[in-house]
């Protein structure tokens, strides 16, 4: 549905996106990477509001810049604060759902279906102005799925929510995806990404690190061997028997804690498939037994400081 | 429907209590002065050094209307509302709502531009009718050139209207080179001699609502000089270079507001 | 983990380890007139910094520069004819009256001037304040140990500066010019105090200017409007003043004077008039009357005192009152 091909963004001397080639489908998909990473770059240029200074960007098959074709099934939620502040959230949405081209004896419950999609029907007839981060948040949603678009981005959409809203707006985001749209949330809070999705788009310095699922990334990341912590009360014998094996690269000890052993191994599957068997056979006794670093920040950490 | 929802509420933006206000004295200004004027005529009594015996509604009507209506009111109305229709939006960072709608941008321009010149206007035509109607009373209003000047406020807040427009789509502070070019170089060049006066949009609207007092006015000597060596301009030539103003002006906005980038700076 | 320390000596310019006691800085804090200077060094650098300041910064020169010229041209006209140097008022046509011979240059060249003051004034000072209000960022301002009038003084401070600069600028080239040209001409002998005017009145048109922004901006939460709004009083004023006073006195400029400067470019410009102490000489007139030799005398000085320092504390209060770092949203 959106479609990049060696698509770079120049700011005078400052490049914004470098050389990006990537393919983004239906479902929900997290566009990671810390401050100055090329993501509202990428958001703009998606949303039609730059144009690539090489490259070639489609979205839905067609160029988005001033492409009214495209709009008419592309929403996009803003980062920015600002808005309408003059208006009501109810007369937001009502004049943005009319010029998204829905017809007027429809517009009047499709606002207040959305309104209350987003939980803001308590506050819509209330100025904008006076809307708290989180109310502004809402209705920015709002504006952008009332035309019930197929693609629909979404700039830091959880700024300034709190923890239930979070959750509210994530379910939000879930169903539209189900739905089979194309979801984009650009984030870079990592642990509020990895509950929403397992699959990114990860850049830095304008370039495009990494796209796909988080666990088949990190399994990629050979010079990070993975790291499984166990604690058991009997670790040195453990680890004498974990070394024999040709995967399993190296074992530390807690100094703090006895019981705490660290393997690294640069084949994970192996390790756990292997792993019942060995401690079967030693009539070991386990206590806990996670991996630390199979996650998205360390994903994000092993990338980008590279 | 879309268009007729966007044009209300930009009339209703246009129609704030503060900007109502501000319209209102611009409108109520130039009248009100009359009747300030008349009253130091009274009180300069008769008899003056220059053999003025009455108040002259003819003068201070085209005095007023030329210097204070057309002059001022007209100018700065057109230069706030039209470089308002893309520059307000971008300070506010609410173009990118706009920018991405199904709309073809040049519509969405055209939308936007059309309750900016009617706000103008309608404030101009106000202003004129409470000026005339203060210098010449609602009996004397049929001798005063308030029909013909209500003639051609429209070209005039049309030309303004355009160009301002053209400035906005162009350049990042609008307000400035406008400014700039209403009140320094509108100021300068119709006094120049020779051919200058022609890159001015006043001389020529000054062409189409001439307003002569009934006495012989006094200039400094450069300004008489100058206005001798200048060339005249008929007519004919003030409607075709005003309508060709209009109509460059306004199909290049439409075409820079298609293709230009409005992004507005990140707060970070 | 073992903490890193600082070295516990004080680290020579040769060692490879910086100089860290920065960090654990426990000294004094500044005084408070740091504070409102900081403000205003760090808004001088913000108001300046954009192209459109410098070019419009630029053509604000030209008046002075042409004036140059037109000397130069004059000096290099009457040495060819063998005659002392004359000295040319603004028409070209009469000779200056004596003591008032470089003077009135100044007091032309700020006329022309002005305009661009104000467009510079419109560039740098709309957002002063409006900026900071729109961002919330007098909450940040008024968070740290300054009080509001710190916070005033150092904007008020910041665009006057640059303001001033602009309009100082030119005239001291100028008035470095006419010194190394007309030196033995009298210059300093016959207008000893001709610096002093300069200064005076190039500081009170761009505190005028100042003033008047800060107060309108400090209303606003948008530069647009601020700009526009000064622009309006600004070119309003002068055009009813003008229409005001062509009537009344029918064109005779030593009628209704005080009307004539009714404006905030006619009290800038008549109290200007009335420090450099000049009279403009002029021929009025038409074609079919024929011209007269006219004067332009100085308005009432302690009017045009009281106008311009009026504006300026209207300015400055109006600003004062609505600087508040929370607002109450009705």
């Amino acid at each position: 549905m959106i479609d990049l091909q060696n698509a770079s963004r120049w700011y005078g001397q400052v490049i914004g996106i470098n050389d990006v080639t990537c393919t983004i489908g239906p479902g929900l998909t997290a566009l990671l990477g810390p401050n100055g990473a090329g993501k509202s770059t990428m958001m703009k240029l998606v949303t039609g509001q730059l144009r690539p200074t090489t490259g070639k960007l489609t979205v839905l098959g067609e160029m988005p810049f001033a492409n009214p074709k495209v709009f008419r099934r592309l929403g996009y939620c803003p980062e920015s604060e600002s808005s309408f502040d003059d208006m009501t959230g109810r007369e937001m949405v009502t004049m943005l759902g009319y010029m998204a081209g829905i017809p007027a004896s429809v517009v009047k419950g499709r606002v207040t279906e959305v309104i209350e999609h987003v939980g803001m029907t308590f506050a819509a007839d209330r100025k904008i102005g006076g809307y708290s981060k989180g109310m502004r948040q809402r209705i920015k949603i709002a504006q952008g799925i009332i035309h019930d678009p197929d693609v629909l981005l979404l700039d830091e959409p959880l700024n300034g929510l709190d923890p239930v809203a979070r959750k509210e707006v994530t379910a939000v985001l879930h169903g539209l995806a189900e739905k089979g749209k194309c979801v984009v949330v650009s984030s870079h809070i990592l642990y509020e990404v990895e509950q929403m999705t397992q699959n990114i788009l990860l850049m830095h310095r304008g370039r495009l690190m990494a796209q796909g699922d988080i666990y088949q990334i990190r399994s990629l990341i050979d010079s990070h061997p993975h790291r499984i912590a166990i604690t058991t009360r009997d670790s040195r014998r453990l680890a004498s028997l974990l070394l024999e094996h040709p995967f399993v690269l190296s074992a530390r000890f807690d100094a703090s804690d006895d019981t705490r052993l660290e393997i690294e191994t640069r084949n994970p599957d192996r390790f756990y498939a292997l792993f019942p068997e060995i401690v079967l056979e030693a009539g070991l006794v386990i206590d806990r037994f996670y991996s630390p670093d199979n996650n998205l920040e360390s994903v994000f950490k092993y990338l980008v400081n590279e | 429907m879309t268009d007729l929802y966007l044009i209300r509420n930009a009339i209703r933006d246009l129609t704030r209590p503060k900007k109502l206000l501000a319209a209102l004295a611009l409108i109520f200004a130039p009248g009100l002065l009359v009747y300030i004027m008349r009253f130091i005529k009274l009180g300069n009594g008769s008899g003056h050094g220059h053999g003025h015996t009455a108040f002259n509604a003819v003068d201070i009507y085209s005095l007023l209307s030329e210097k204070v209506v057309f002059g001022f009111v007209m100018v700065i109305l057109a230069l706030v509302f039209c470089t308002s229709v893309v520059a307000q939006e971008v300070e506010n960072r609410t173009i990118v709502y706009l920018l991405t709608r199904p709309i073809p941008r040049f519509r969405i321009l055209i939308v936007k531009f059309l309750p900016a010149l009617a706000a103008t206007l309608i404030t101009v035509w106000l202003s004129l009718v409470f000026t005339a109607i203060a210098a010449y009373g609602f009996s004397g209003i049929v001798d005063s050139p308030l029909t013909r000047d209500l003639k051609m406020a429209p070209l005039g807040v049309l030309a303004y209207g355009s160009v301002f427009l053209l400035l906005t789509t162009l350049l990042n502070r609008p307000l400035i080179y406008g400014l700039l070019y209403a009140f320094g170089w509108e100021t300068w060049v119709p006094n120049m001699p020779g051919s200058f006066q022609k890159l001015s949009l006043m001389a020529y609207l000054r062409v189409l609502t001439p307003h002569v007092t009934s006495e012989v006015q006094e200039v400094d000597i450069s300004q008489a000089f100058s206005s001798v060596s200048q060339d005249n301009i008929s007519h004919h030539m003030a409607w075709v270079v005003l309508a060709g103003t209009i109509v460059v002006s306004f199909v290049l906005s439409l075409y820079f507001f298609s293709v230009r980038e409005y992004v507005p700076r990140d707060a970070e | 983990m073992i903490e890193p320390t600082l070295p516990s000596v004080p680290v020579s310019a040769d060692s490879p380890i910086a100089d860290l006691t920065y960090r654990n800085y426990d000294g004094p804090l500044h005084s408070r007139a740091v504070r409102w200077w900081t403000i205003a060094v760090a808004m001088f650098k913000l108001h300046t910094r954009p192209l459109s300041f410098k070019i419009v910064g630029a053509i604000a020169t030209l008046p002075y520069l042409f004036i140059i010229a037109l000397l130069w041209l004059q000096g290099q006209i009457a040495s060819a004819q063998g005659g002392r140097p004359s000295f040319l008022v603004s028409t070209g046509l009469v000779d200056m009256t004596v003591g008032q011979k470089f003077a009135i240059q100044f007091y032309n060249a700020l006329g022309y001037q002005l305009l661009y003051l104000v467009i510079l004034t419109l560039i740098a000072g709309a957002g002063s304040i409006a900026s900071d209000n729109r961002n919330n960022a007098l909450l940040i301002y008024l968070s740290k140990p300054i009080t509001k009038n710190d916070y005033l003084l150092g904007k008020w401070m910041g665009l006057f500066l640059a303001l001033f600069a602009a309009a100082f600028t030119p005239a001291i080239l100028l008035y470095l010019y006419c010194l190394v040209s007309y030196y033995s001409d009298g210059f300093l002998r016959d207008e000893p105090r001709l610096l002093l005017h300069v200064f005076t009145c190039t500081a009170l048109a761009a505190a005028t200017l100042t003033s008047i922004m800060i107060g309108l901006s400090a209303w606003s939460k948008s530069p647009r409007i601020t700009g526009a709004i000064l622009a309006s009083l600004y070119f309003a004023g002068q055009a009813v003043a003008f229409a005001m006073w062509r009537y009344s006195s029918q064109g005779d400029p030593g009628k209704d004077v005080i009307l004539a400067h009714s404006s905030i470019g006619g009290a800038i410009s008549g109290l200007s008039q009335g420090i450099y102490g000049v009279t403009v000489h002029t021929l009025r007139g038409s074609m079919r009357r024929g011209f007269r030799t006219v004067d332009y005398p100085p308005p009432s000085g302690t009017i045009m005192w009281a106008m311009v320092l009026g504006l300026i504390l209207v300015g400055v209060v109006a600003a004062r009152i609505k600087i508040r770092a929370v607002e109450v949203i009705s």
